[in-house]
């Protein structure tokens, strides 16, 4: 039985995504406590609610999880969860510290339409000569293996998800992007990865049979990278 | 969750009935793409277009709609009465951003099926509910469906969102039906819209909380009920 745990910061209803990944061999477990999801064999961090109360819902423990996720512990991180594997966001003031696995900050989207709702185009980065694998582990971004294909991107057949963001994230260089999303005149990191840590900024569980393949094959991927 | 208004168009005016009944219509405003206008102005990024003469088969309001969907700044929904591939073609070519099918989609799986392939994330099914029971033509006839079932089975098509009106409710404000609400939101694989009876904020509280992506509302803003600009501090336009 693979152990599920899905991190409760208290924003809202989880229920969609739970539904999306449960079943089979899987048991999902929801909790209030980070360090008791950390313990299942892959941490989900979901999309709802507001960055400042979503960090501090971690009760300090941000060090803790960067160093777990940085040996290689699997964690898929959902819109707002994507989000929270950065340094700091705009959204909330600088003492609300995120995890800062992914050196970058997340900012305001500055288009006319704000926030960005709707379905939208998955850009994945050049198919086929991603690099980011289950190889070597290097200083700093994790797992690498140059001419390696990206195993989240092998596995993918998605085009476009559904989002809902108004703040988007901005790695410090382009290293963990294998995906881009352009909303109107901002184009931003809609997938990112770093170790055996995936970050996607739309909503899969409500991308349809696409996004709930994806996500599957994700939780999947990840498991296998252990 | 995002907010949406409505804009019901009947012989070319912008009007608001109260449980989906013709007989009973409540607001009547002459100027349908003023009213969009002012939506747009509002801080509103997305409309509710229905064409309820289309909807019953008694002519079409698809003018109308066309110089709706020139109005600047705004995405729209755009349906009623759409039952065959022209129709959702023109609207499109107009410039909807997504189209709304009812009764045909509802009637005939295969045809969705194929229009849902040509357009994948770009439709939207709309299921009318009376209590539980799925509703076409127009609100006038109730099918022995239930719209749970009918969400799971839409579940494997590439849609847009899944709307579903709860009729009963519709115009009344006074509560959505927000437990059947947070059952199909957790059922469906595509965002769920939700529309009728919203008449506070707390309602659109409820929904939110409930898992819906989007909300319709008509009444309570065309009677003023509701706030735009609260609307718009707490929720997505």
């Amino acid at each position: 039985m693979t152990r599920i745990g899905i991190f409760d910061y208290g924003a809202g209803n989880l229920h969609s995504l739970v539904k999306a990944i449960e079943g089979g061999e899987r048991n999902v477990s929801v909790d209030t406590d980070i360090r008791s999801s950390l313990k299942a064999d892959i941490l989900i961090l979901p999309g709802v609610g507001a960055f400042g109360a979503a960090v501090a819902a971690m009760g300090g423990a941000q060090g803790y999880v960067r160093s777990a996720l940085a040996d290689g512990k699997p964690c898929l991180g959902v819109c707002l969860g994507m989000q929270m594997l950065f340094d700091a966001s705009e959204e909330a003031s600088e003492s609300d510290a995120g995890i800062g696995l992914i050196p970058g900050q997340v900012t305001r989207l500055l288009t006319p339409k704000v926030p960005h709702m709707g379905w939208n185009q998955i850009e994945w980065v050049s198919r086929g000569k991603r690099e980011t694998g289950t190889g070597k582990r290097e200083a700093g971004t994790g797992y690498r293996e140059p001419g390696v294909v990206d195993s989240v991107v092998r596995q993918s057949q998605m085009s476009v998800a559904y989002f809902a963001n108004a703040y988007v994230c901005e790695p410090k260089d382009d290293s963990p992007i294998l995906a881009w999303t352009t909303h109107q005149d901002a184009r931003f990191a809609s997938v990112v990865r770093t170790a055996n840590t995936v970050g996607v900024q739309f909503h899969p569980e409500k991308s349809s049979v696409s996004g709930r393949n994806f996500v599957n094959g994700v939780i999947d991927e990840l498991l296998q990278c252990r | 969750m995002q907010v949406i208004p409505a804009i019901d168009l009947r012989d070319g005016a912008c009007v608001q009935l109260v449980g989906g009944s013709y007989a009973n219509e409540r607001v009547r405003i002459a100027d349908p793409v003023g009213v969009a206008a002012g939506w747009a102005d509002a801080g509103f990024k997305r409309l509710h277009v229905v064409d309820l003469d289309a909807a019953k088969g008694r002519g079409t309001n698809r003018e109308t709609v066309k110089q709706l969907v020139a109005a600047k700044g705004v995405s729209l929904q755009c349906g009623g009465g759409v039952r065959d591939l022209q129709s959702i073609e023109e609207l499109f070519a107009a410039g909807a951003s997504e189209v709304v099918l009812g009764t045909k989609a509802i009637e005939d799986r295969a045809w969705l099926e194929q229009a849902a392939a040509r357009y994948p994330n770009r439709l939207i099914v709309a299921a009318d509910a009376r209590g539980r029971n799925v509703t076409t033509r127009g609100w006038s006839e109730t099918l022995p469906v239930n719209v749970t079932s009918l969400v799971k089975e839409l579940n494997r098509l590439p849609l847009a969102a899944i709307l579903v009106t709860a009729i009963d409710l519709e115009g009344r404000m006074q509560g959505a039906d927000v437990g059947l609400m947070r059952e199909l939101a957790l059922l469906s694989h595509v965002p769920l819209q939700a529309s009728g009876g919203v008449g506070t904020l707390a309602d659109l509280r409820d929904l939110a909380g409930a898992g819906v992506s989007a909300t319709i509302i008509g009444m309570a803003l065309y009677t003023g009920a509701l706030d735009t600009s609260v609307i718009i501090e707490e929720f997505s336009a």
